[in-house]
């Protein structure tokens, strides 16, 4: 059940939804790059061995 | 003892198990963090009623968008010094990740300044001001290393603005005490011990801890990126050279 607050709660709720998003935003743009930069070496060693 | 750290295999070795134990070990105290403002610590009438939960949020990400930068400017300082590539690498990760957190802490500490001082942004206000200089010089950094012929120019370039835009970070955590400034004096980092109670101090202890330790795993996320970015990059200067 969700907390109620007092004629702040927009505010608190905002704030914590921007510490939310923000760790999770960073988190898929690091996890995106790591696995573009993987694919990137793999699919070269792959044409190398060939 | 650097040169043995610096090495990329024992790197990619090492952050294979370390970064996925770092961001669920961060995640986990960060959850708990958010649990005891959200729904554990009780309203605070002295600073404002509720709206002191805030504190869970925008104090961790000052103290990471802070210490992001001092990691940014030595990690350039050692490349400048001893020419580590790893050191390079992790200046380079870091600046997006240091931007995020700082852009975070400008937007909850601009929300939080509304109900509490009646006004979103002050540009008159010393800490407002210098914590928006370092987001600056965030993005400046990325911009001059992308605006860089060759990585060699990019790495000296960047450590420069890196290591002479650290002088802000002193200025940011000093500027409530030598400016005039709305934002209150410090309370946890303090000659003479915190003045915060240990109900607030502990989850903001532990919650930032937990943003630290989550930083430091995105951190070799992105350095092992940029390892296999580095490898992609010889495999096709070879075939280039081949062809």
């Amino acid at each position: 059940m969700l907390p109620t607050f007092d004629d702040n709660a927009a505010f608190i709720w905002t704030i914590y939804a921007i510490g939310l998003a923000v760790p999770v935003l960073l988190l898929i743009y690091a996890s995106l790059r790591a696995r573009a930069s993987k694919a990137k070496l793999e699919k070269l060693r792959a044409e190398k061995a060939e | 003892m650097i040169s043995a750290f610096a090495n990329p295999h024992r790197f990619m070795a090492l952050s294979k198990w370390l970064a996925p134990a770092c961001l669920g070990v961060g995640a986990l105290l960060i959850a708990y963090s958010v649990w005891q403002g959200l729904w554990v610590v009780p309203q605070d009438d002295y600073q404002g009623g509720d709206i002191m939960r805030a504190l869970f949020i925008h104090v961790p990400s000052a103290w990471l968008a802070m210490g992001s930068y001092l990691g940014l400017a030595l990690a350039s300082f050692v490349w400048f010094v001893w020419r580590h590539e790893l050191a390079d690498m992790a200046a380079k990760s870091i600046a997006p990740l240091g931007a995020g957190y700082t852009a975070m802490c400008l937007a909850t500490g601009s929300i939080w300044g509304k109900p509490t001082w009646g006004t979103w942004w002050l540009w008159d206000d010393a800490r407002m001001m210098s914590v928006l200089v370092m987001f600056f010089l965030f993005l400046g950094y990325m911009a001059l290393r992308a605006a860089m012929e060759t990585r060699q120019k990019a790495a000296r370039a960047g450590a420069i603005l890196a290591m002479v835009g650290a002088v802000n970070v002193p200025l940011i955590k000093f500027s409530v005490d030598i400016w005039a400034s709305i934002h209150q004096g410090p309370s946890v980092l303090r000659a003479d011990g915190p003045a915060m109670p240990a109900v607030y101090l502990t989850p903001l202890l532990l919650g930032a801890l937990g943003h630290m330790i989550f930083f430091a795993g995105l951190t070799m996320v992105l350095m092992r990126a940029e390892v296999w970015q580095r490898r992609s990059d010889v495999l096709i200067a070879r075939k280039l050279a081949g062809a």
